[in-house]
């Protein structure tokens, strides 16, 4: 083939490579990178409550959000919901795989019920959580025979939220673990039968190891959901400034952007907290460097 | 120290039907009998070989000695112990699967350690140990590394290292050579059988290759549909087939099997073959005789490097094809539309030229075929029971 038609067929082949990309780049650029270097942009510039940006800032806006009484609150709120949810849904999810792993004639049964939480919506389990820790009508106060105002206190307010963030997030994480768990070569586990292996040291030293990549997918995801939490403190907490008490960096954010139109503080908000979860994400792949085993 | 006593082992496999959409109620249930009535000894520290095509159930055998599959029927003893019910890992039995089966983020060094490491408190011995099996199998040097980091025959010398280390009574082997390629299976092969003398244990083997059950066995069992065709020695099972399966399974190329009917005229048994008329040698006739039929339908089996192919040969054929290997020929011919093959493995014979569709002269001697009846199968040596 002479070097034109080469290169004719090259460009062809790059015209059809664009067109292909076209839409999933139309979507990306519209929802993910114009919003976000827009909110960087916001982040260092005066904005108006109509959203229209009014000069150059500089660090004005991170000044005024790092110095307001609510910030540190929200920010610790965050970090407790994702220090206690991540390993809580880890070792939940990880106990249902593990007991339902093998084949039986209820596994269609039990799976169907662990996995039931993906099938209920954020809003909806909100509402269902909130009825459940009412003082007065809720399930939870009458099973346990507390006497509980969950919903007044910051520390039963989080503990509330954990519980429903953690529900969840079960359905889906049981369900990759349970795949993990079922493709672990069936040869390995009865090689560890043959070798007469005890039950513990064949979860910790054989099964996790293996499916550590999945485990370590469900940490990362689970983290930047949990640093992302702002749903239930909005459905169920409600938007006011008595709210803040349970207040997390993104409902402080959807406050400050959606309902008091302050568009500074929301950007730098949700820059704080994409660089929280950036840095996390990179500190696990430091430590998945040493814990994760991938099969080549 | 350890026999293996097998009595009427069988193994049924329920097919259940999984999911909502049930089909019709008489396909609901099939039972799929992978082993039936097998029946063995095997004596301590013997080779045995489990031969057969796929699905014969060998592996299935294999797998209930190594208590992963449950034994529906029939008692296993290990030492005369029934071991019917009890544990894996309390059968004092090692196994090597196909596809050696390694903790895949273990060291070789770890993979061979750990079914011993909880066992031995002294972590020196485990050391010691671990050091002497990778020394026999010569893994010294990949002490470190990982499974990925090895090659296909490497992993599986950490395997058969994993299960020396145990000191097993009782080694078993799935088909341990079957995901390495030709050169490096041969390699393993003889490896296998040095190994074989440094080990203090009772070994079952199973395989599909014939050449791995004829040259480590010390006696072979050929099995088909879940039931054991034939138990012997390499040189019992092809020398002396109990019946076509056995004959047609073992040899390569295949035995050549004719069809004939064995005729009494004048005192003796004569059958005819390619429009010639040959007579029985006294150790066939005397046992067609206690038939009392004047006419039998046999079939005839010659191994084809029994036939020699000659010019003035008794029969003749048509060549059809001719295959060179170097050190010899196998030559495809027909004749009244049977097949005919003969193997030629002497280096002159090889340099000569097959051509197709010329003619050729072959004979064979009554002395080296075997025959078997028409209907069961069975070589009339063995007498006449179904297979």
């Amino acid at each position: 083939m002479s070097r034109e038609g080469r290169s004719a067929k090259r460009r062809r082949e790059g015209r059809r490579v664009f067109f292909l990309l076209l839409p999933i780049m139309v979507f990306a650029i519209a929802f993910i990178y114009f919003p976000f270097i827009r909110t960087i942009i916001n982040a260092f510039s005066r904005v108006n409550s109509k959203g229209i940006i009014k000069g150059f800032a500089g660090l004005e806006n991170f000044i005024y959000t790092y110095s307001r009484k609510d910030f540190l609150p929200a920010l610790k709120h965050t970090l407790i919901i994702a220090i206690f949810n991540v390993p809580i849904t880890l070792v939940i999810t990880l106990t249902l795989a593990l007991l339902s792993q093998k084949r039986r004639r209820l596994s269609a049964v039990y799976e169907t019920m662990f996995t039931l939480p993906m099938s209920v919506s954020m809003s909806a389990a909100c509402m269902i959580f909130k009825s459940m820790f009412s003082p007065s009508v809720g399930f939870i106060n009458y099973f346990f025979s507390l006497k509980l105002g969950w919903f007044e206190s910051t520390e039963t307010a989080l503990a509330a939220c954990i519980i429903l963030t953690v529900w969840m997030g079960i359905g889906f994480d049981y369900l990759l673990l349970l795949s993990a768990l079922r493709g672990i070569p069936k040869s390995v586990m009865e090689a560890t039968e043959v070798d007469g292996i005890s039950l513990w040291r064949k979860i910790f030293l054989v099964e996790i190891p293996l499916i550590s990549p999945t485990i370590f997918y469900i940490f990362c995801t689970n983290l930047v959901l949990c640093m992302m939490t702002s749903a239930p403190m909005i459905i169920i907490m409600g938007v006011s400034p008595e709210s803040s008490a349970t207040n997390t960096l993104m409902s402080m954010m959807y406050q400050s952007g959606f309902s008091s139109s302050d568009y500074g503080l929301a950007a730098v908000l949700s820059l704080t907290a994409f660089i929280l979860t950036l840095l996390f994400t990179i500190l696990s792949f430091v430590a998945e460097k040493r814990r994760v085993h991938y099969e080549a | 120290m350890a026999s293996i006593t097998m009595k009427n082992l069988t193994k049924i496999y329920e097919e259940r039907e999984v999911g909502f959409f049930k089909k019709k109620k008489e396909e609901k249930r099939k039972d799929v009998v992978a082993v039936k009535d097998f029946s063995m000894e095997i004596k301590d520290r013997e080779f045995v070989v489990l031969l057969g095509p796929s699905g014969c159930g060998k592996s299935t055998t294999l797998r209930m000695i190594a208590g992963l599959e449950e034994i529906d029927r029939g008692e296993l003893y290990i030492d005369d112990v029934l071991v019917n019910d009890t544990e894996s890992k309390d059968r004092d039995v090692a196994m090597v699967f196909q596809n050696y089966a390694l903790y895949p983020h273990m060291t070789v060094f770890d993979n061979m350690a750990f079914a011993i490491k909880k066992r031995l408190k002294d972590k020196a011995e485990v050391t010691r140990k671990v050091k002497e099996a990778a020394e026999i199998l010569g893994l010294s040097q990949y002490l470190d590394r990982r499974p990925r980091e090895l090659s296909g025959g490497q992993r599986q010398r950490v395997a058969i290292g994993r299960a020396i280390v145990r000191n097993p009574k009782v080694m078993l082997m799935d088909e341990p050579l079957s995901n390495l390629d030709a050169k490096l299976r041969n390699q393993m092969r003889s490896e296998l059988l040095k190994l074989r003398k440094r080990i203090d244990a009772t070994f079952v083997y199973v395989t599909h290759d014939q050449t791995e059950a004829m040259t480590l066995g010390d006696r072979v069992v050929v099995m088909k549909d879940g039931s054991i065709m034939q138990i012997g020695t390499p040189d019992e099972i092809y020398s002396n087939p109990r019946n076509i399966f056995v004959a047609t399974f073992i040899g390569n190329p295949e035995m050549n099997i004719f069809p004939v009917s064995a005729y009494r005229k004048d005192q003796g048994f004569f059958i005819s073959l390619f429009g010639k008329e040959l007579e029985l040698g006294k150790e066939y006739s005397d046992i067609l005789e206690k038939r009392n039929e004047s006419f039998i339908p046999l079939k005839l089996g010659i191994r084809p490097e029994y036939i020699t192919l000659e010019e003035q040969g008794l029969f003749s054929a048509e060549i059809t094809i001719a295959e060179y290997t170097g050190n010899s020929v196998c030559v495809h011919m027909v004749e009244d539309g049977v097949e005919i093959v003969a193997l030629e493995e002497e280096r002159r014979r090889v340099e000569k030229v097959y051509t197709p569709e010329s003619k050729i002269g072959f004979s064979f001697s009554l002395s080296d075929s075997l025959l078997f009846y028409s209907e069961s199968g069975m070589n009339i040596q063995f007498g006449e029971e179904n297979e």
